[in-house]
């Protein structure tokens, strides 16, 4: 079965939980200036007609008490982390299509959490519970009529379309709900006197394709219940890396490696925030003459702390013999597993209360990072250049 | 060279030396036996570079001398002659002629100049340990040897003997096994096999060479760990590398411990290990209200609990484990009752022999981050 998790109206949620005076009223978030649209309106602006993409002086007239708020996308970004964090603790197949909306595949993992029903309503109350905004979830047997149902029930919503309703939810569904269908598609297909998927499947598939094209097929497909596409995670990011081109060549190893600990420090709080571990690091040199080099290791645990990333990092370094100046150079981190899975722990490393202390460290510069900026905290030793 | 031997005898003796010869090497005359033909006796001599072994077999020697010949095509020409005895001489070019009634096979061989040495004749002080003594220490920590190849120091097991004690210790990082026994004679503490490493290959030959009882004679010359029983000698190089110090990760204060009939954990944790796969073996114990609960949690393959009577009423504890881990950390126990002594969070469980300290076996625990996830 196919999650499709669809946030309601996201921007102007956010806006609403960062300040609760705004609740009950007409929240706008959109573009400024008077050729700006509306990126996102509250369900109460949406009664008077206001929808997204609609230009801003319009929505204006439709809706004069409303609040007008300009995006604050970074935001939005940090609880959409969030939110995908919860969800690849349901399933490590998450796709984010979007900054508040997701697929996710939850073959195999539903009778983990008692059921798809069960699991779409823990999906909801964690959402609620630990992000305070509210989503619409819909669940079937593939991603386009998962995506259907999310938006049959808003806000706040849940509905599944059980392999076996499949066919009849088919048959009466209208086409305009169609991913894809739009206006001009939508009256062709009025005028050729198709108006639902069970009008396309009586259809014949050649005249459906002479007249749209490769959509005909597309739409025939839907029209049998049938989309193949996967669910294809982000997390399956193979590696994460980071480099610069130095502002002058460089021979001098201490010089290099504050950046190399610099960059390593990012990769790391990318790893964190993407939910992963990397067992392989590697540093990349490029030299003054462009040639390229790398050197890895690989470490028995895959990690994400920024101390072990920056040891390794430095250590390759250190084992590299400089001959010629350096212009570029890079870390990346790969062989990455989800951090959500069971992790053996060391017998040598249990007593070492230096890890624990690192995760805490990382876990409190995170914090800090994600409240104040990047520039608000870092290590004492990456100073001097800065 | 030209002997005549006994077959059984023969064929013993080469069989001994296919766990040595038998694996790919880049130099073709490793895959060879040596044969001496000294008056009164054949020696057989097998070796990898890291690992030698010599013996001694009773045969008749018509002409003394030395050749090496494929030990793996040797062994199988003696099982398939059924002879009482075996002829060997070396003709022309190297060419070995075995023959046995009117059998006859014939093998090249390569001269013995090219076979590396392995010396059996330095007489250096040893220490004499009973077969089964050795038997026993390296079945109660063989399971636990790293065969992780980065970490080349835990690719073999610490073996000490220091005053009237051997002890053995194993760990791949993610157990630990120890194992303890008292030997009748004090050696003192100057012996120069008190805290050697034994690679796992070699600890798996001295395991054969054990079978069957008797004493054999240890010692250590460069590097080299020295086996002897009877006629046969076993030399195997020792890892060069620094042992972690491992009495440091033996919990001081005990946990949680509670004892249990060892056979019925056993099957019970077998039950589990039915969901294991090679990505995920995986148990969580539960232990609450004078019961242990066994549940095994595989997104592959399904789910299975189990439950097992235990006496204990203080705080729930929740800990995971790789059942595997725990299902050979608790094998090699003597007697019925088993002891295991938990800890919650990140601390070690420990396998031990209730009132003895010949044996004990610390695991560490998995991590269950979906725990989080759940509720």
């Amino acid at each position: 079965m196919i999650l499709h998790i669809d946030m309601d109206a996201f921007y102007a949620s956010v806006e609403e939980l960062d300040n609760p005076a705004l609740k009950g009223r007409c929240v706008i978030v959109g573009g400024q200036s008077e050729r700006g649209v509306v990126s996102a309106a509250n369900y109460e602006a949406r009664k008077f007609g206001v929808h997204s993409a609609m230009p801003i002086f319009q929505a204006r007239k439709s809706c004069p008490g409303a609040v007008f708020l300009p995006p604050r996308m970074a935001r939005y970004g940090e609880l959409s982390e969030l939110i995908m964090s919860i969800l690849r603790e349901f399933s490590p197949l998450v796709e984010p299509i979007s900054i508040d909306e997701a697929y996710m595949d939850i073959s195999g993992c539903e009778r983990l959490f008692g059921g798809v029903g069960e699991m779409a309503r823990r999906i909801k109350r964690r959402i609620r519970e630990e992000v305070g905004l509210s989503c619409s979830i819909g669940a079937a047997p593939n991603k386009f009529l998962a995506k259907i149902a999310s938006d049959m029930d808003k806000p706040d919503g849940l509905t599944i379309i059980a392999p076996e309703a499949m066919d009849s939810f088919i048959q009466s569904l209208s086409i305009h709900k169609v991913p894809g269908v739009g206006k001009s598609t939508g009256e062709r297909l009025r005028s050729m006197g198709i108006s639902t998927l069970g009008d396309v499947r009586r259809y014949p598939e050649d005249l459906l394709v002479k007249r749209l094209g490769r959509f005909g097929n597309r739409l025939t497909q839907f029209a049998r219940g049938i989309d193949q596409s996967a669910v294809t995670p982000d997390s399956e990011t193979k590696s994460v890396s980071a480099e610069e081109t130095l502002p002058s060549d460089t021979g001098d190893k201490e010089f290099l490696k504050r950046y190399l600990m610099g960059q390593a420090e990012r990769i790391a709080r990318e790893l964190r925030s993407l939910g992963v571990r990397g067992r392989t690091i590697s540093i990349k040199i490029k030299e003054s003459d462009f040639r390229q080099v790398t050197r890895s290791i690989s470490i028995r645990e895959a990690t994400q702390s920024s101390d072990v990333i920056i040891r390794e990092a430095v250590r390759l370094l250190d084992g590299y013999p400089i001959s010629k100046k350096i212009r570029l150079i890079g870390v990346s981190v790969s062989h990455l597993t989800s951090a959500a899975e069971p992790v053996q722990t060391d017998i040598f490393e249990q007593t070492d209360v230096r890890n624990s202390h690192r995760r805490r460290l990382d876990e409190a510069i995170d914090t800090i990072t994600e409240r104040f900026g990047t520039d608000a905290i870092g290590r004492a030793s990456l100073k001097e250049h800065k | 060279m030209h002997f005549s031997i006994r077959r059984d005898s023969f064929l013993e003796g080469i069989q001994k030396t296919l766990s040595i010869v038998d694996k790919r090497t880049t130099l073709p005359i490793l895959n060879n036996i040596l044969l001496k033909a000294q008056p009164g006796t054949i020696q057989i001599v097998a070796t990898d570079r890291e690992i030698g072994l010599s013996s001694y077999y009773k045969a008749t020697i018509h002409d003394p001398g030395e050749i090496t010949v494929g030990a793996r095509k040797l062994y199988e020409m003696l099982r398939e002659i059924d002879g009482e005895t075996v002829d060997c001489q070396v003709m022309e070019n190297n060419w070995v002629h075995v023959t046995s009634g009117k059998i006859l096979y014939k093998i090249p061989g390569i001269s013995a100049d090219d076979f590396p040495e392995v010396p059996d004749s330095e007489t250096m002080e040893s220490i004499i340990v009973p077969c089964e003594v050795l038997k026993s220490l390296f079945e109660k920590t063989f399971f636990a040897i790293s065969q992780d190849e980065m970490r080349p120091n835990l690719n073999g097991v610490l073996f000490s003997i220091s005053g009237g004690k051997i002890a053995v210790v194993a760990t791949d990082g993610h157990r630990l096994s120890l194992a303890n026994a008292r030997l009748d004679n004090d050696v003192g503490n100057s012996s120069n096999l008190d805290g050697i490493i034994i690679p796992r290959k070699g600890v798996s030959e001295i395991r054969k060479l054990v079978e069957g009882g008797g004493e054999s004679a240890l010692w250590v010359v460069d590097g080299v760990c020295v086996l002897k029983k009877q006629e046969t000698l076993l030399r195997v190089s020792l890892i060069n590398a620094e042992y972690p110090d491992y009495k440091r990760v033996i919990p001081q204060e005990e946990g949680v411990t509670v004892q249990m009939d060892k056979q019925q954990l056993l099957h019970s944790l077998r039950r589990m290990s039915v969901m294991s796969t090679e990505k995920f073996s995986g148990v969580k114990v539960d232990i609450f209200d004078n019961r242990m609960v066994l549940t095994s949690t595989n997104p592959d393959v399904g789910e299975a609990r189990d439950e097992i009577d235990v006496s204990y009423t203080g705080d729930r504890m929740v800990v995971g484990y790789s059942v595997r881990y725990l299902i050979e950390g608790i094998e090699p126990v003597n007697g019925d009752i088993v002891s295991f002594d938990i800890r919650s969070g990140d601390g070690p469980g420990v396998i031990r022999v209730p009132g003895s300290d010949e044996y004990m076996c610390i695991v560490m625990p998995i991590k269950l981050r979906t725990e989080k996830g759940l509720d």
